[in-house]
């Protein structure tokens, strides 16, 4: 038997009938583009909308103080200090102020962005004295520049007779310069500037002497810019009025009772002037029984007390005045169970 | 009592007005150039368009300025002329080799050329400075130079060296500055995203034309005498 009956002819490979079947598709595809295969098609259908921070201004506030626990004291001095409208400069200087002892990678003006996108300041634009600008671009002063140029400039030959000195300003001189070349080299087929005419109200024009011609000089001076101002806003300083750093500490004290006369001891001891340093506060409370088991140090008490605000870094661990009330609030119940023991 | 215009007067502006594009191409601007720029008038109708637009963006930018303007300078600063924040990583280059090289290479002949001039005048390059000497900073530095050499020769009564002096500059700007500004400017257009680096182009474009056609008118005769002289040269080979 020849294998070759087994065969059915129709199964045979025929390569040309697949570029047959290729040259279908492709046609089809032609035909009909939209039936394009995608790969990596998500598998839900989302469409793209920015997204809405539905939180209200002063979640987004405490959420960012709470993002970045380092700086928390910072964010709110620095919402507190915009209680009045403050400069861009204002806030550098306060910013660099309060990072002396509080390092961030973060420049004052990132300080800044992070307090306006949440909500907390806003900026107050200065009034534009210019809101007529826009329509420089448009204004047209046909005949102008030319006009001026040609009456003005004398060539440079005429120029160069006489040779007194000057000390102008660049910008002018350049204009000087310019104006007193174009006559001869190019005024002729100067084009009139299309915003020539714009700032015509601002316009000032000096007379100049080229040889015995007069000729005008035409220019405009920046204007001082009023800087924007910086203030907070009414959840800012609803979120700084209603931190409670006294509460907050009771609450830290009351959570770990264990620890009492060590956070106490801490408070007392940073009570001095400059401060005490970590070395300092090292030798105070290693070496307690108390913080044996579970092993802890003293940086466990610095970092809590801090946070919440009873002790502050200034060259050295010092007591706030939110520590300082805490630790009289302390004594007072102190002496008074004594007296009633 | 009106001031007269005179080539020494014109020399003190050219002198200013190199110096002021120079720094400003040299590296990005501080807070202490921006303060000397807002002292700056700005003239219109000088009769060539690139100048008055590009004084009239540098008045509009520097009228307007906020706080974090400086920010914005900077970092516009690196995105024309270093190409940062670009896809494409391109930028103005501000290399004359880069824009005269057919393969668009720094350190190609422009440079090698421009550094024999530099040389010629009896300048060095700073051992510091590492970017090109073709760089139009550098260019712009050495067109303010030559013109103080103008200046001082024109306070002394030294007529033979200012012109000889004047005539430098006219070929550095033929051969070189005037031979690819435009180019570079038109980059600078296209990639700058502020207003102030747009005047800064177009003011370069329309000085450097300025310069030039004052040169010509001052340096007639002579520009004439040196043509004359080339063309029986090269008749006689």
């Amino acid at each position: 038997m020849d294998i070759r009956d087994l065969v059915a002819e129709e199964d045979l490979f025929d390569p040309f009938e697949e570029e047959e079947e290729e040259e279908e598709l492709a046609e089809e595809g032609a035909e009909d583009e939209e039936e394009v295969l995608v790969i990596g098609k998500p598998l839900e259908e989302k469409p793209n909308l920015p997204k809405i921070d539905l939180r209200t201004p002063q979640e987004r506030i405490n959420d960012l103080i709470k993002s970045m626990p380092g700086q928390k004291r910072v964010l709110l001095r620095l919402i507190d200090y915009c209680r009045s409208p403050r400069t861009g400069e204002e806030m550098d200087a306060r910013t660099e102020e309060l990072r002396e002892y509080n390092f961030s990678v973060f420049s004052p003006v990132v300080f800044r962005e992070l307090l306006e996108n949440a909500g907390a300041i806003e900026y107050l634009e200065p009034a534009d004295p210019e809101a007529d600008d826009a329509a420089a671009g448009d204004a047209a002063a046909a005949g102008d520049a030319a006009a001026g140029d040609g009456a003005a400039a004398g060539d440079a030959a005429a120029v160069a007779d006489a040779l007194p000195q000057d000390g102008a300003a660049a910008a002018e001189n350049a204009a000087t310069c310019a104006a007193a070349t174009s006559a001869a080299a190019a005024a002729a087929d100067v084009q009139p500037h299309d915003a020539a005419a714009a700032d015509e109200e601002n316009v000032k024009h000096e007379t100049l002497m080229s040889g015995d011609e007069e000729m005008q000089l035409d220019y405009l001076e920046i204007e001082e810019n009023e800087p924007g101002l910086w203030v907070a806003t009414e959840d800012g300083l609803a979120v700084v009025d209603a931190q409670d750093d006294l509460q907050q500490v009771a609450e830290l004290l009351d959570k770990e009772p264990r620890y009492l006369d060590i956070y106490h001891q801490i408070l007392d001891y940073c009570t001095i002037d400059g401060g005490r340093s970590a070395k300092e506060l090292d030798n105070l409370v290693n070496d307690s029984p108390l913080l044996q088991a579970p092993r802890r140090y003293s940086g466990y008490f610095i970092g809590r007390l801090e946070r919440e605000g009873a002790i502050e870094w200034a060259g050295g661990w010092v007591t706030t005045d939110t520590g300082k009330k805490i630790l009289a609030t302390s004594t007072e119940q102190a002496a008074m169970a004594a007296a009633e023991a | 009592m009106a001031e007269n215009i005179t080539i020494r007067s014109i020399m003190d502006g050219r002198i200013a007005t190199y110096r002021m594009l120079s720094r400003l191409y040299l590296k990005e601007i501080d807070r202490e150039y921006l303060d000397e720029m807002l002292k700056m008038r700005c003239p219109i109708n000088t009769g060539n368009i690139d100048v008055d637009q590009g004084y009239r963006l540098f008045h509009s930018y520097l009228s307007k300025l906020w706080e974090r303007s400086l920010e914005d300078l900077q970092r516009d600063y690196l995105t024309v002329f270093i190409g940062a924040n670009t896809t494409g990583h391109a930028a103005a280059y501000p290399n004359e080799s880069v824009h005269t090289s057919p393969d668009r290479l720094v350190m190609q002949d422009s440079r090698d050329e421009v550094l024999a001039i530099y040389r010629a005048a009896g300048l060095s390059c700073s051992d510091l400075w590492n970017n090109g000497e073709d760089h139009i900073a550098l260019e712009l530095d050495f067109m303010k130079i030559m013109a103080e050499h103008t200046a001082a020769a024109l306070d002394a009564g030294e007529t033979e060296k200012a012109t000889a002096t004047l005539m430098t500059q006219y070929h550095f700007l033929v051969d070189h500055l005037c031979s690819w500004v435009p180019m570079l400017v038109d980059d600078i257009l296209k990639f700058a995203q502020t207003d102030f680096y747009r005047a800064l182009g177009h003011l370069t474009k329309g000085f450097v034309e300025e310069d030039r056609a004052f040169l010509e008118e001052v340096l007639a005769e002579e520009i004439d005498r040196e043509k004359g002289m080339a063309d029986r040269e090269s008749a006689y080979v």
